[in-house]
This record gives structure tokens, C-alpha cells and sequence, in this order.
């Protein structure tokens, strides 16, 4: 039965034009990504741009005031700027040193049945939902920060805490993969010089994967700035500028979840402004990671030595 | 080696091992205290139990329904253009612009956050589109949303079949159609399973696209239509709005159980078909 209609979809797809059709159908379901994206970027500048130009730019990008339900409301986001950049960068500076190590630990040191059983660890760790994350810090982190640090516990520091963690497997996996692609001439070159382990470790192979750890690097930094649902319940939600990391602070993504429900039209708007702003940051990571992909891709090519 | 070098080299690995651990402290840190005070609520009347506050239930039982509703209904729409594209990449597609094109769109979605996918669905699937909160809304925004990744490792999985195979067919006269249809996907087949319950996890744990567009109402959906709330919608929920803490841990449990279960499924697997291979 089932080779019969085998031998009949092989008459049929005999015709050119059925096959041409199918084909065609293919590249349709390609192309939707490239519509998505024109969709997606379209859109939200078509709802937010209109109401960042009301504001005017300076104002909403530099404001300090963040007041919309007012009766003189005033929109500016810098706070929020502040704090999706403050709690990116605390994150990248915790997480890197750990994410590289975690790395090194499961490209070149721990003895492959351990790393077999890291490597399901680290994909569970970045299968956690964020918003279980995010409970977890509500309970467990931030009481911790309150009790030894001070402070409402609500915090930069949770923010930065958590964002770490959630940021780390990508920086492992990414690490990890271009870890092992360097070529294993280079490392018994380095041997072979008499250098030990560590030593080639730190000296030839992590220069060598640089690109790699960069452009994991980035692509995390990518991950911590749109990071919503962790940050939403740790940050306290308060726009101000943080005086320090126990300070409450209130990230852009937590703004657009926070007052989406209860906003007016304009108030809509604006917080779709504030989406086009993290856009622009989320796009400017993108360029960086295409140019640093390209350069790895210019690595290919050359020899060995060109990478020492 | 001097002795000052072995010392230093000695020190690099220690501190290598302790990051690492200190890494892996953390993970167990949270899955024993999710265990721990989410265990002990999980009951049967927990998990088939409606939701009511104002009656003193609260049961998961609509959340996980709303949950596999939107699952299946994102697997089908992303499952059928995901493969297609992905096809469209490893089988047909000649290096040149148009490649370059969808290449770079798939790679910048990529790195989209999903709070941008909610807003984008919020305005064109349930406003202009007007099909409101609902499953459907919330199923179309998580397609566009997992897309890149069904297509990059559909796309992985057909390229890693045998070259080979592919050349036989064609020697034997198939057209390249048939080829795909009947050499190359049955035998890229258990890659694209795995491919697909690793989307089932990623949309299984979001929340910010869903909250956007499939709404917070925890009743029993009807049907693709009606809004619903996810379990990880549900977690946000008590989470920010009431202090119950028994409750919220023992659906934060639910939910890693589920998407653990869904990672040992595909590690299993896929080691297995790895061996195969060789």
C-alpha cells in the first residue's frame, strides 16, 4: 500500500511544475522571517516613534521624571536607561570570569565523563523559566540582601545577582564551542615549547577562541538588557537613579510590563517608545556580534601560527 | 619546570574548579529549594483542581490546559514553516542575496527579546489583526518567536544526513522533491523530533510574550479563541499579586519538572542517535 503511493508521489513529482510550486512554497516559509522582522521593526516605531517626537527625543531619553499618570505627566527614561545598563554591566563583570572558567573546566580540564554530566547541566540551567528565576530571587535572594546588606533587599544587586546566573549558560555554551574549535596544532605547538597546561590554557587557547568569548560575551549582555520577567519581580520598580546597589531601581523591560495593563492610549505609546529604545540597544548588540563573527570568519582562513 | 610555575599552574586550576562549582552551587541551590518547598504542596487536588480565589481553590488545572493548548497550536504553526524554511536552506537555496537576506533576518531575531515579541503581538496579532487575547494571538507571536531557532537546527539536522543517500536517490532518478520528501527528512526525522521538544520547553517557560497577548484569565479556554493563562503566566501572577507562597512553589516545581523532563528526554535521545551514527 504504502510503496504504491510512493511509486505515485514519484510520477507526480516527475512534473516540473509541481516540483516548482513546492519549491516556491519553501522559499515563502523562508521569507517569513525576513516579513517578521520588517513587521516587528515597522510596527513598533510606527506605534512608539509618534509619541517620543510629542515628548521630543531629548526630553524622553534624558528626562529625569517619570510621572505618567499625573496631571502635568512627565516621560523621561533615563533612570530606567540607567538601570538596564547598570544591571547589565554588574551581571557581565560577575559572570564572565565564572561562565569562562566553567568553560575552560568543560573544553580542556574536567576528564570527559564529568563534562558529560556538566554539559545536561548547563542546558537544564538555561531551560529554567525566567520567571522561576525571578520567584527565586523574590524569596530567597532578596531576604538575603535585606538581612546581611541592608536595604528594602529589592535591588540593583538582585537584579545584577540574577542576571548573572541567567546569562551564564550562554556564556559557557558559546565559550565552550569556539574553546574547541581552536586547532589542535597550536595547543601541542605550545606543548611542545614546554609550556604547561594553565599555561596554554590562558596564553593560546583562550587568545585563540577570542572572537568566540567575545561574541558569547555580547550575546549575552543581549540577554541581561531584555531580561523582563527576572528583573521585574527583584528591581523594587522604583525610576530613580540608584545611589548605590542596594538602591531600588527600574529597568526599561520592567517599565513596559508593569504599566501595560493600566495605560491610557498615549501612555501606550510611550511605553512602546520605551521598547524602541531597548530595539536600538538590542540592534546595536546585533551589529557587534555580526562584526565579530565576520572576523572570526577572516580567522578561518589563515594558518595556525597567524593565531599566535 | 621551576617549582614557581608548577605552583602557579596548580593555582589557575583551582581557581577554574572553584568558579565552576561555585556555578553549579547555584543551580542545585535552586532546584533543592524549589523541591523542598514545592514538593511537599503538590497534590492531586493541586493539579486537577480549578483556580478561584473567591472560593478558596486553587488547583493549576486550567493553567496547565491553557499551557498545552498554546504548545500544540505554536509546535503546529512553527513545526510546518520551520521545516519548510529549513528545507528551503539545506536543500534548495544558492548562495546570494536572497539568502543573505533571510540569513541576517534569522539572526537578528535571534537576539530579540521576548517583552519586544509581546509588544509586537499585542499590536499586530490581537489589535490589528483583531483576533484579541487569545491562544491564537499568543500561539502566532511565539511561532514568529521560536522560528529561528526551529529553522537553524532543522537546518542542522538535514545537513548532517549522509551525503551519500542523497546521491544515491538522485543516481536512481528521483527529483529532488522526492529526495527530500523521502531520503533526507525520514533520516534527519529524530533530530527534528528532539529539535521540536526543545521548543516545547522554550514555549513551555515563557512569559512575557504570552502575558501580552493570551491575557491573565484563568478559566478553562474553550477553544483557540479564548484568552487564557499559562503556568508560567500563573507563577508571575501569585508571584506579584498575592503572598501565597506554598502555592506559587509548587507551580514554579510543575513547570521545571515538566521542562526537565523534556531536556533528560532529548539528552537520551539524542546520545542514542549519536551512537547510531558511528
Amino acid at each position: 500500500m504504502r510503496r504504491g503511493g510512493q511509486d505515485r508521489l514519484l510520477i507526480k513529482t516527475r512534473n516540473r511544475k509541481w516540483e516548482k510550486v513546492i519549491e516556491i512554497l519553501f522559499l515563502l516559509s523562508a521569507l517569513i522571517s525576513v516579513f517578521s522582522l520588517t513587521a516587528i521593526t515597522v510596527y513598533l516605531f510606527a506605534k512608539g516613534f509618534p509619541a517620543i517626537w510629542e515628548i521630543g527625543i531629548m526630553n524622553f531619553i534624558f528626562g529625569m521624571e517619570w510621572n505618567p499618570t499625573a496631571d502635568n505627566p512627565s516621560y523621561g527614561i533615563f533612570p530606567m536607561i540607567y538601570a538596564s545598563a547598570a544591571g547589565t554591566v554588574g551581571a557581565v563583570f560577575l559572570s564572565v570570569p565564572v561562565g569562562l572558567s566553567a568553560a575552560v573546566l568543560l573544553a580542556a580540564v574536567a576528564p570527559p565523563s564529568l563534562a558529560n554530566f556538566l554539559r545536561p547541566c548547563v542546558d537544564l540551567m538555561s531551560g529554567i523559566p525566567s520567571v522561576v528565576y525571578g520567584y527565586f530571587g523574590l524569596t530567597v535572594i532578596v531576604p538575603l540582601i535585606s538581612e546581611y546588606l541592608g536595604g528594602p533587599g529589592n535591588s540593583l544587586l538582585a537584579v545584577i545577582v540574577l542576571l548573572s546566573v541567567m546569562i551564564l549558560p550562554t556564556i559557557i555554551k558559546i565559550s565552550e564551542n569556539s574553546l574547541r574549535t581552536v586547532p589542535v596544532e597550536i595547543i601541542q605547538g605550545s606543548y611542545a615549547l614546554g609550556a604547561a597546561k594553565m599555561e596554554t590554557v590562558l596564553k593560546v587557547m583562550i587568545p585563540a577562541a577570542g572572537s568566540g568569548i567575545l561574541s558569547s560575551i555580547v550575546l549575552g549582555i543581549g540577554r541581561a538588557i531584555g531580561e523582563t520577567m527576572a528583573v521585574i519581580l527583584v528591581c523594587g520598580n522604583a525610576a530613580q537613579i540608584p545611589r548605590s546597589v542596594l538602591d531600588m531601581v527600574r529597568p526599561m523591560t520592567a517599565n513596559i510590563a508593569l504599566e501595560m495593563s493600566y495605560a491610557d492610549p498615549f501612555h501606550e505609546s510611550v511605553l512602546f517608545g520605551t521598547g524602541v529604545v531597548l530595539f536600538m540597544f538590542i540592534a546595536a548588540v546585533n551589529i557587534v556580534i555580526n562584526v565579530l563573527s565576520g572576523n572570526a570568519a577572516k580567522f578561518k582562513d589563515k594558518p595556525p601560527h597567524y593565531l599566535l | 619546570m621551576p617549582y614557581w610555575r608548577k605552583c602557579k599552574d596548580f593555582a589557575v586550576k583551582i581557581i577554574i574548579w572553584l568558579f565552576s562549582l561555585a556555578a553549579l552551587a547555584f543551580l542545585f541551590w535552586i532546584l533543592s529549594d524549589l523541591i523542598i518547598k514545592g514538593l511537599p504542596n503538590i497534590t492531586f487536588d493541586y493539579i486537577t483542581s480549578e483556580y478561584n480565589e473567591y472560593k478558596g481553590i486553587n488547583g493549576i488545572a486550567p493553567m496547565i490546559v491553557t499551557t498545552l493548548w498554546i504548545i500544540s497550536v505554536t509546535l503546529i504553526i512553527s513545526g510546518v514553516t520551520g521545516v519548510f524554511a529549513a528545507v528551503y536552506l539545506a536543500e534548495y537555496s544558492r548562495p546570494g542575496p536572497i539568502v543573505s537576506v533571510i540569513r541576517f533576518a534569522l539572526e537578528s531575531l535571534t537576539g530579540i527579546p521576548s517583552i519586544i515579541y509581546g509588544l509586537f503581538g499585542y499590536i499586530f496579532f490581537k489589535s490589528i489583526l483583531k483576533l484579541g487575547f487569545s491562544i491564537l494571538s499568543a500561539s502566532l507571536t511565539l511561532a514568529v518567536m521560536v522560528l529561528p531557532f526551529v529553522i537553524r537546527s532543522t537546518e542542522n539536522a538535514l545537513r548532517s544526513v549522509n551525503r551519500l543517500y542523497r546521491d544515491g536517490s538522485f543516481a536512481l532518478g528521483a527529483t529532488k522533491l522526492y529526495t527530500v520528501m523521502n531520503i533526507t527528512l525520514p533520516c534527519a526525522a529524530p533530530r527534528i523530533i528532539t529539535v521540536m521538544l526543545l521548543t516545547v520547553g522554550r514555549i513551555a517557560g515563557e512569559t512575557a510574550a504570552v502575558y501580552f497577548t493570551a491575557g491573565t484569565v484563568y478559566r478553562y479556554p474553550e477553544g483557540i479563541m479564548s484568552s487564557g493563562r499559562t503556568l508560567s503566566v500563573h507563577i508571575y501572577m501569585l508571584a506579584k499579586e498575592t503572598g501565597n507562597y506554598d502555592e506559587t512553589y509548587a507551580a514554579a516545581l510543575v513547570l521545571v519538572i515538566f521542562i526537565s523532563l523534556i531536556h533528560f528526554i532529548v539528552n537520551t535521545a539524542s546520545r542514542v542517535i549519536n551512537a547510531e551514527r558511528i
